[in-house]
């Protein structure tokens, strides 16, 4: 490292590369406070050998008076991720992408459930196992990133049967 | 005296055009409520999971389920063979069997290999189905299922299809359906009546 030469470049460095690091940090933070979203529930389906793609669900619930959108997911065991809705009529399964993600209203509760709205995780680079945890990025448009845990699990709760008090 | 001829001619083809369009439709949505019209169980040659030819004598002896899906679906597909397998090992239970197949309507990208991998995974007693995209298609025509490749990006695409199960009896002969939205013990009531054991006891 020649141009780091004397210990108080060096030293000027770290503190730069500190606060570089650090300065992010501090406004994600910031951004999930202000922004009072609450995530819950949040599940991957387990995928056989080689399979593809699967679905990620979750609850969030926005406690701002604020509108907020979900417009984008990335996990390291997918290499691409959508976010998509699932319609089932006259018998036929349909799918199609949100190409402006899901909004989630002022003081409301969205919930992407089997079904209906979900993460498409596509290009998957291994296989999903029951009780495995992944750590998914959640981007938002005012909010920026969250991060939650997601489980995955054989069967993901549909959201009909049971009905959740927070 | 011509003009009436001529609104005459104009509204009979206009009707007739309607009628047509909504046969189309008919038949575009509402493929299994007109399953006598299609030759369900019809001769056919295909490709198993396991790699060896595979035909419709292989719905005779036992009670079959049959789905048509893809591997590169990320819902309806695993729940469905999820859902089948345990209503099977219910009915194994009560001294009834069900044999479960999963034929493709992703022939092009469901080979022999992708199948074996993933058929498996729901576990025993399931036969996955592939063959030549023309086969493949001509058997689902034939089933009145539904597919349509959607969402087509460089990342690949999805296909819309026909998500409800054909119930064929132990002579291969199609008694029914089971909707994706039905209730469990609705399912369980036709499985069982398609093993006969609701006759006994
Ligand atoms: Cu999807």
């Amino acid at each position: 490292m020649g141009f780091v030469s004397d210990t108080k470049m060096r030293v000027i460095a770290v503190l730069g590369l500190s606060f570089g690091l650090f300065l992010p940090a501090l406004t994600s933070i910031a951004s999930a406070q202000t922004c009072n979203l609450h995530l819950a529930k949040a599940e991957i389906r387990a995928t056989a050998p080689n399979a593809p793609v699967t679905g990620g669900y979750l609850h969030i619930q926005n406690n701002s008076k604020k509108a907020q959108r979900l417009v984008s997911v990335q996990a390291d065991f997918a290499q691409h991720t959508e976010l998509h809705e699932m319609k089932h009529e006259e018998g036929i399964m349909k799918m199609a992408p949100l190409e402006k993600g899901i909004e989630i209203p002022a003081g409301a509760t969205v919930q992407l459930k089997p079904g209906g709205l979900h993460i498409m995780f596509m290009k998957l680079t291994a296989q999903l196992k029951p009780t495995q945890m992944h750590k998914v990025k959640l981007v938002f448009d005012n909010c920026g990133e969250m991060r939650a845990d997601f489980m995955v699990v054989t069967k993901p709760a549909s959201g009909h049967s049971h009905k959740h008090n927070h | 005296m011509k003009k009436i001829v001529v609104i005459g001619v104009i509204f009979a083809a206009v009707l007739a055009g309607a009628y047509s369009l909504s046969e189309f439709i008919a038949r575009q949505i509402y493929p299994q409520s007109a399953s006598s019209q299609f030759q369900l169980g019809s001769p056919f040659s295909l490709v198993a999971h396991t790699g060896k030819t595979i035909t419709e004598q292989a719905f005779e002896g036992t009670p079959s389920a049959v789905f048509f899906g893809f591997t590169h679906c990320p819902e309806v597909c695993p729940t469905t063979m999820n859902d089948l397998t345990l209503l099977r090992d219910r009915l194994r239970v009560a001294g009834g069997d069900l044999n479960i197949f999963f034929i493709t309507v992703d022939p092009e990208r469901d080979t022999v290999a992708a199948l074996k991998d993933y058929i498996p995974y729901f576990g025993g007693g399931i036969t996955g189905i592939t063959g030549t995209p023309d086969a493949v298609h001509e058997l689902a025509r034939k089933w009145g299922v539904f597919w349509q490749k959607n969402n087509v990006t460089e990342q690949g695409y999805n296909i819309d299809h026909t998500a409800t199960v054909f119930l064929l009896d132990k002579n291969g002969q199609f008694k029914g359906t089971i909707d994706f939205h039905e209730s469990e013990e609705i399912a369980y009531k036709k499985l069982e009546r398609l093993a006969d054991l609701d006759k006994q006891s």
